[in-house]
Formats: C-alpha cells, structure tokens, sequence
C-alpha cells in the first residue's frame, strides 16, 4: 500500500462560512508582530506615554509638597482639569493631544506594515486561492484592514487608558474620574476610526501598485499632499470648511469632539502658532463626511482591483 | 448530476472563449483536453464563479452559477495553472490557512494540513518555506491546499505543468487514487494526452471555445490496447457490420474508409480477415494503435483547422 493511502482521509467534522475573515485578520497581523521595525516603532510610541506619566507624578508630588494649594487642585478637578508642570489643562485636551501626536506611530506603523498587504497576494497569484473559496472580496477586505488595525488599536488603547487611570489616581476622586469614563470611550472610538481610515487607505495603495514599495509612496503622496492642498486653499479661501478636504484634518476635528477637547483652546493655539493653522473646528457633520467618502472611496479602489481574472477589452 | 452546463457562453469582457458548450458531468475523473486558448481553464474559472457566463446556464451541484458561487465553493478545491502561494508561509501554515479559509476550524485545518502534506509527498519537506521549494514541490503543496478541506469536487488545472517525469507519474497516481478511492470528483485539464488518458474515466476534447469531443471510457479500455486503424476499399459499411458481427467494437473518429476497431482481448486481429472475406473488401492498412486518443485528438483538431498542434 503506497504510503499516501495511510494518510488521507475524509473530513467530516463541522465547517463554517461565517467570519472567515478572522484567519485573514490573523494571518495579517502575525507578519507585523514578527517585524522589528514594528517593535522598534512601539518603544517609540511609548515614549510620550512615559513622559506624561513623569510629568503627572512629578505634578503630584509638587501639589502634596504645598498643600496650601490642596483646595485649589479640588477645583481644578471638579473642572477636569489637571496641574500638569504648573499649567491648568483640561484632561481631555490632554488626552486629545497625546493622541494627536500618536497619529505620527499609527501612520509609520501602516506606511511600513501595510504596503504590501494585498500586493503580494496579487504577485504571488495567491487570489485565486483566496477566491477559490467561500471567502469573499468583503471578508478579504475586511481581514487584511483588522489586521492592520489591531496593533495600533491595541497599543493606542492601552495608553490611553493607562494615562487616563494616572491622572484618576493623582488627580481625581473615583467619583470624578467615573464622570469622565465617556472621554475614554470617545478616545477609544477616535483610535478605531483614526486606524481603520489610515488602514484601509494603505490596502486601497497596495490594490493598485506594482509593489509594497510604490504602495508606500502612494500612500506617503496622498497624505502629504491631501493634507497641504486642503491647508492651502483653507489659507486662499479663509473658508474653514475647505479643511475637510484633508482627512488627517477631519480626523482631528471628530477626535476633538469625540474626546470632548476644549476646541475653543485647540483652535485659539492654532491661530497663534506659526504658518497655517494646526486646528479648525468646521464642525463634526463634515468631518465625519469626509472620513465617510474617504472610506468609500478606499473601499471601491479595493474592490476594483480585487480581480481574480482580468478582463480584456 | 454533478455538472451541468447548456449552451454555456463565457469569457472576458466582450472576448467570446467558450461558445455554446454544452456538458454533463455525473462525477468520477473528467479530463479536458484541449491546446492552449482552447477554453479549458475559462470553464473552470466559470464554474468557480470568477467570470460571469455571457450566455447559456451551468448549475454545479444542482447550484446556478453564479448566483450561488459561494455555496459551490465551499465543496470545491482548485488548484490553478500558476504558480500560487502565500510567501513567507511554510507548507504546514499554508496548507492550514487554506483549510480555515475553507471553512474548517484551526485545529482541525492544523491537523488535516500535516496529513495532506503527507499524501503529497511533503510530509518531510513541511516545514520548510513555500519559496525554497521546486516546480514540482510547489505543484503538490497546491494539490494539498485543493484537497486540505476535503471538497466533494476538485478542479486541476495543468496539475503536472513543471514537473520531471516521475514527479508527474506521481502526481497523477495521486489524482486518480482521489477520483478511485477518496469519493472525490477529479476535472482535469491539460494540453498533456498522456495525463489525461491515465486518469480520466470521462474525455471532453475542447478546441476553439467548442466541444469537439466527447466519450466516456470504462476502466477495460483505459487498459485495453488493441485498437486498430483500418483502411477498407470495398463496402465499408458493410465491412463494419462483419467487425462488429464478430464481436469487435467500431470507435467514434473514423470516416468514410478509414475506422478504428476494439478489440476485446479474447481476439485477435485475424477477425479483420474474415470480415473482410465476408463482406468482399479488401484490407489496404491494419495498424496496430496504442495512442488512440491522440490520433482522436489530433484529428479533432484538425477537422477544426486549428493550427495550434
């Protein structure tokens, strides 16, 4: 008896056609856990969390060295508001601006991780296999952006948190720091929203490059360039609402408002820096406007290009 | 009925590749057989749903395509011309992966994938990486991802393409031990007589988007080498009325003074003789033939005026 006739034999156990996105998803997110880069990008991003976690505890202890001004904190907590290095700043500005400057991690972690996610498939003839399967273009789709997505999720999530519970236990009551619970939710919505638009912008890139390295630049191009055309005709126009021509703009306006940032604050610092303005508040039903019609567009760029057979004209 | 498939129209865009094909599969091995840019591969493509019919219907396990592609999939494997894997993969994952995808659960995609491997041939070389492998190695970790989820149809196109010899002898005792013994349903496409004529229980001949020919063939005649090329002068209608008297088998192909003839192994060919003295014509050629098919083929085409052989 060949050798081969020992070892095959007929399946009969259970089979399931539903969420089979998730060992795409999964299958996605291995390469990435295995990179150093990626590694080397998470030490990164934690150093912001570091730092205010110093500046948190060095606050704290310089409120309980003069407690003379124990009934002044007890005010600024009731306001939310917290004395980090001496200055008066709204917890959630806080969280908003920490997030702000985490985009920068969320952004190389998809330009280095994500160029070659659906590209490689298509060099390796691997659709075919895929769509060989009950899996379709949706599930494909939806397994290589949570792939994507995950880490950044994950990581953002996670110091959000962990900087929210600091500022509780320094500054806040419990009563108080539960009041501000919504804040880590809409923190927690913005990360999600912030990964899967950068995600699926990046899958869109590598549907339609030659390869994980023009994906990239593509990918470089339409962020760079979205984001100083929108400031430029913001700056021609005086028309705040031209911003949302920018995604990464949009995002920050629903981050802001998510959050519940003071975008008053946000908006006057934006003014007073330097160059074009940093943050314009046009209003979240624009933005989330134009963080829908960016997704859509992704998607169907996705889906044209997910093309088992190419058909000739 | 496994397949069937009436007055199906199919290609690209407005590029025509299969014209009124019509076909009926009930199950066992099917090869098609065909030169290149005869259709074979865009009616599998079409029975997985990838290109939409232009015309005609096709119903795979009693489901229209391609309005049911999804369900048809799940009980197929396919395993593609090209060169298809995922890089950075090793057999086993690979294999597995397919397996999940094809709606098994992980561990037993994970278990199922050692064993295929196995029946491939690969059990050693498992662990190593997709891209390190041969030609022929890659061909049998794609039979594996075909077959990891057991699929109640499997659709190979060119399964032997890049392979050395005994490789490819390999690969077909394996194709036909999954048609024989492991209740699977094999089509088998391939440009490659030989392939096809030591799997197939069933021969569709494609030529030009068209069926050219087609023909069951039981187990005996896949054996069976006396077949006999016969050129008559005389009455040959006649002449085929004695062979047959006699107890041989006329086959499909010949025409007009030219026939071919079975013969079943209890005879000889001294039968021809008799028949001849029967029905007063003369033997003018009586040749032996053991590549029957190819001459059917070869001869399909050229009643075409194709130019592709």
């Amino acid at each position: 008896m060949p050798i081969y006739d020992q070892t095959f034999r007929n399946y009969s156990g259970t089979r399931r056609t539903r969420r089979l996105w998730l060992p795409v998803a999964r299958q996605t997110l291995l390469p990435i856990l295995r990179s150093k880069l990626t590694w080397i990008l998470l030490a990164g991003a934690l150093i912001p969390v570091i730092v205010f976690s110093v500046g948190f505890f060095a606050s704290a202890k310089l409120m309980t060295l003069r407690p003379e001004q124990a009934d002044a904190a007890a005010k600024m907590a009731e306001m939310s508001e917290i004395p980090l290095f001496g200055r008066q700043i709204n917890l959630n500005t806080l969280l908003f601006m920490f997030l702000r400057g985490e985009f920068v991690f969320l952004w190389l972690l998809v330009l280095i991780n994500g160029g070659g996610s659906i590209i490689t498939d298509k060099l390796h003839s691997a659709l075919p296999l895929y769509f060989s399967r009950p899996l379709t273009p949706l599930n494909y789709l939806a397994g290589k952006v949570a792939g994507i997505t995950a880490l950044p999720v994950a990581v953002l999530g996670l110091a959000s948190m962990l900087l929210f519970l600091q500022a509780a236990a320094y500054f806040f009551s419990f009563r108080e720091a539960v009041a501000q619970l919504p804040m880590l939710g809409g923190a927690l919505v913005f990360i999600i929203v912030c990964s899967l638009l950068v995600s699926l912008s990046m899958v869109a890139m590598s549907s339609f490059a030659k390869n994980a390295r023009q994906a990239g630049v593509v990918y470089l191009g339409f962020w760079f360039l979205t984001g100083v055309i929108a400031q430029g005709i913001e700056h021609a126009t005086k028309i705040d609402i031209t911003g949302a021509l920018a995604p990464s703009r949009s995002l920050q306006v629903i981050g802001a408002h998510l959050i519940g940032a003071n975008v008053k604050w946000l908006t006057d610092m934006g003014r007073h820096a330097h160059g074009p303005r940093e943050f314009t508040d046009f209003g979240m039903p624009m933005a989330w406007l134009s963080i829908a019609l960016y997704m859509a567009l992704f998607a169907w760029i996705t889906w044209r290009n997910l093309k088992v057979v190419e058909v000739v004209k | 009925m496994l397949i069937e498939i009436d007055n199906l129209d199919a290609g690209y865009g407005r590029r025509k590749v299969l014209e009124q094909v019509s076909l009926n599969f009930s199950g066992g091995a099917v090869g098609l057989l065909g030169p290149n840019g005869a259709g074979k591969t865009t009616l599998l493509k079409t029975m997985l749903g990838f290109i939409p019919p232009l015309g005609g219907r096709m119903k795979v396990f009693d489901m229209e395509v391609p309005a049911q592609a999804r369900d048809i999939r799940s009980r197929v494997g396919y395993m593609p011309e090209t060169e298809a894997f995922i890089p950075g993969m090793n057999a086993v994952n690979f294999v597995a992966y397919m397996g999940q995808l094809s709606g098994l659960p992980r561990p037993a995609a994970m278990e199922r994938a050692h064993e295929v491997l196995q029946y491939v041939g690969l059990g050693e070389a498992r662990y190593r990486n997709i891209e390190t492998y041969s030609a022929g190695m890659k061909q049998r970790a794609k039979l594996a991802q075909a077959i990891v989820h057991d699929p109640a149809l499997l659709l190979l196109d060119e399964p032997t393409n890049g392979m050395d010899p005994q490789g490819r002898i390999e690969m077909l005792e394996l194709v036909s031990d999954l048609a024989r013994n492991k209740n699977m349903s094999v089509i088998l496409c391939s440009h490659l007589l030989k392939d096809v004529e030591s799997v197939a229980t069933q021969i569709i001949v494609l030529g030009n988007g068209r069926v050219l020919y087609k023909r069951m063939r039981d187990d005996n005649e896949r054996q069976e080498t006396s077949v006999y090329n016969l050129r008559v002068r005389g009455n040959a209608r006649a002449f085929a009325q004695a062979v047959e008297r006699l107890g041989a088998a006329l086959l499909d192909g010949g025409n007009g003074q030219n026939l071919f003839a079975r013969l079943p192994s209890a005879l000889d060919s001294a039968i021809f003789f008799e028949a001849a003295a029967a029905s007063g014509c003369t033997i003018q050629r009586l040749e032996k033939s053991g590549e029957k098919l190819e001459d059917l083929f070869t001869r399909a085409l050229g009643e075409l005026g194709d130019a592709h052989l």
